[in-house]
């Protein structure tokens, strides 16, 4: 038997598998159980759970339309919560792709809600300009947003915006990031440490913002599209993520099959050169 | 002079943000808060400069019928038409916001998927145990893959625990080392652009 075989199947056979592989429990769920990680989704949802209804929360959106899949569920599902508590919204963005694509969940998923834009939430749109922008918004959020929204309607129009002066904890309950990449939440650590920063992002950020929970300068890491699946649990509203985590589960043990067959290809080769 | 103001600009402009950020009494002064407000407005002005550059270097491609000369007009065609589409339209737009909706977001999403595949066919190929460092990192790897998804719990829920210390203790220290080491390389290349000691950006080595 050639072990060299094993070590190097042909990669049209590897990427139909993984496209078998993905597309089958979305068809096929398994329905396995999710568990929620009590020290990351847990914290997350009874930390921001707590915020009082009436309270005014920052959304940031600082990723782009390619973190789609992890990252949307995580927005629909915060917003849902927020809704239901009580809890207004402002959104903006550091990522310019972001923030239409932010518009696009925000806009489905305040039509389930029944969410009146104004009122319950205003999008900013983006600013440009980076954390020069955030320090001008710190002193008056309205000089640095430009006193207009995603829109271009000015924020005279906008009844939440009224509550909104300047860009400090008297004004904001917490900051969302949904985060996919940088400028991220350095920017909010740094200007504004006062304000409870949480954290959705995709799963290659959540290794490198533990440290950061650790030390209470995040609240809560919503870790991606598990966590984003978690949180749909926890607000009894199941949703993109839970449907895809079968998806998930599935490309794992496939890279992890795959990795065996290769290493065991690799080491019987060896082993074989040896002799 | 053409480097000399650029670094005279650079220390004075420095020294009044590290200042203002980090006595209050400079703070005070408003004078960090003036030097935002014109970093907000020249990046508005870096957005047409932008365009402008991109202009002039596709613009030379199709004059010179450089290769692939043809993407080259498709881009400018597409930037300007895109640009004064927004300008007419706004986000309100129903043709600005579905062409964004209908391209940018497809295509984002389709590159990035791809990745996959790449990355499951490489992690294949050259992930092998050719030594104690790299089993190591195999085994982690493969547990923490494993208790990333609810499949893994379904095996055996312990993968969930071991999950837990790899990221809260191994992880953490090394990603505050890694931290701690960028900032303190940060804040050299600042003390060297501060200073004037570096100055690549002025197109000097």
């Amino acid at each position: 038997m050639s072990w060299e075989k094993w070590q190097n199947i042909d990669r049209r056979i590897i990427y139909l598998l993984v496209t078998l592989v993905l597309i089958i429990p979305i068809f096929k769920p398994m329905g396995l159980p999710i568990t929620v990680q009590k020290d990351l989704t847990g914290l997350f949802y009874d930390r921001f759970d707590k915020i009082p209804a009436g309270s005014i929360v920052y959304f940031d959106a600082a990723y782009s339309p390619a973190q789609d899949a992890e990252i949307t569920p995580m927005v629909k599902a915060l917003f849902k919560q927020c809704m239901k508590n009580g809890v207004k919204i402002v959104v903006g963005g550091q990522f310019e792709t972001g923030v239409p694509f932010i518009n696009i969940a925000l806009t489905q998923v305040a039509a389930e809600t029944k969410a009146k834009y104004g009122e319950d939430y205003v999008e900013i749109g983006y600013k440009p300009g980076g954390v020069a922008t955030v320090r001008v918004m710190i002193n008056d959020f309205w000089e640095g947003a430009k006193s207009t929204d995603f829109y271009g309607d000015s924020f005279n129009t906008l009844p939440l915006m009224q509550k909104v002066k300047k860009f400090d904890e008297k004004a904001f309950a917490a900051i969302v990031i949904f985060e996919s990449g940088s400028p991220g939440m350095e920017t909010w650590y740094t200007y504004t440490p006062k304000i409870p920063l949480y954290k959705a992002s995709v799963m290659v950020e959540v290794s490198g913002s533990l440290p950061y929970l650790k030390s209470g300068q995040l609240k809560g890491v919503l870790p991606g599209m598990r966590g984003a699946a978690e949180y749909e649990k926890l607000i009894k509203a199941p949703g993109a993520a839970t449907k895809l985590m079968d998806a998930q589960s599935a490309a794992h043990l496939l890279v992890i099959l795959l990795l065996v067959v290769g290493n065991v290809g690799y080491l019987m080769s060896t082993r074989r050169g040896k002799a | 002079m053409r480097k000399q103001l650029p670094i005279i600009i650079t220390m004075v402009v420095g020294g009044v943000l590290f200042l203002t950020s980090t006595f209050f009494a400079a703070e005070k002064t408003g004078l960090g808060t003036n030097i935002d407000r014109f970093q907000q407005l020249m990046a508005n002005v870096a957005f047409l400069i932008g365009m402008g550059t991109l202009f002039r270097l596709h613009y030379n491609n199709i004059r010179r019928r450089k290769e692939n000369w043809v993407f080259s007009a498709w881009f400018i065609f597409a930037m300007i038409a895109y640009f004064i589409l927004g300008m007419v339209e706004t986000n309100k737009g129903k043709n600005f916001m579905a062409l964004y909706n209908g391209i940018i977001t497809n295509t984002n999403s389709t590159i990035f998927a791809i990745v996959a595949y790449y990355i499951v066919s490489s992690a294949y190929r050259t992930f092998r145990v050719r030594s104690g460092e790299a089993t190591v990192l195999l085994l982690t790897a493969v547990v923490t893959m494993l208790a990333a998804v609810p499949i893994g719990e379904a095996i055996w829920p312990g993968f969930a625990s071991i999950r837990d210390w790899v990221q809260s203790v191994p992880n953490v220290a090394a990603t505050r080392a890694v931290a701690i080491g960028t900032f303190l390389g940060g804040y050299a290349t600042l003390l060297r652009v501060f200073t004037g000691m570096e100055r690549q950006q002025l197109g000097s080595r």
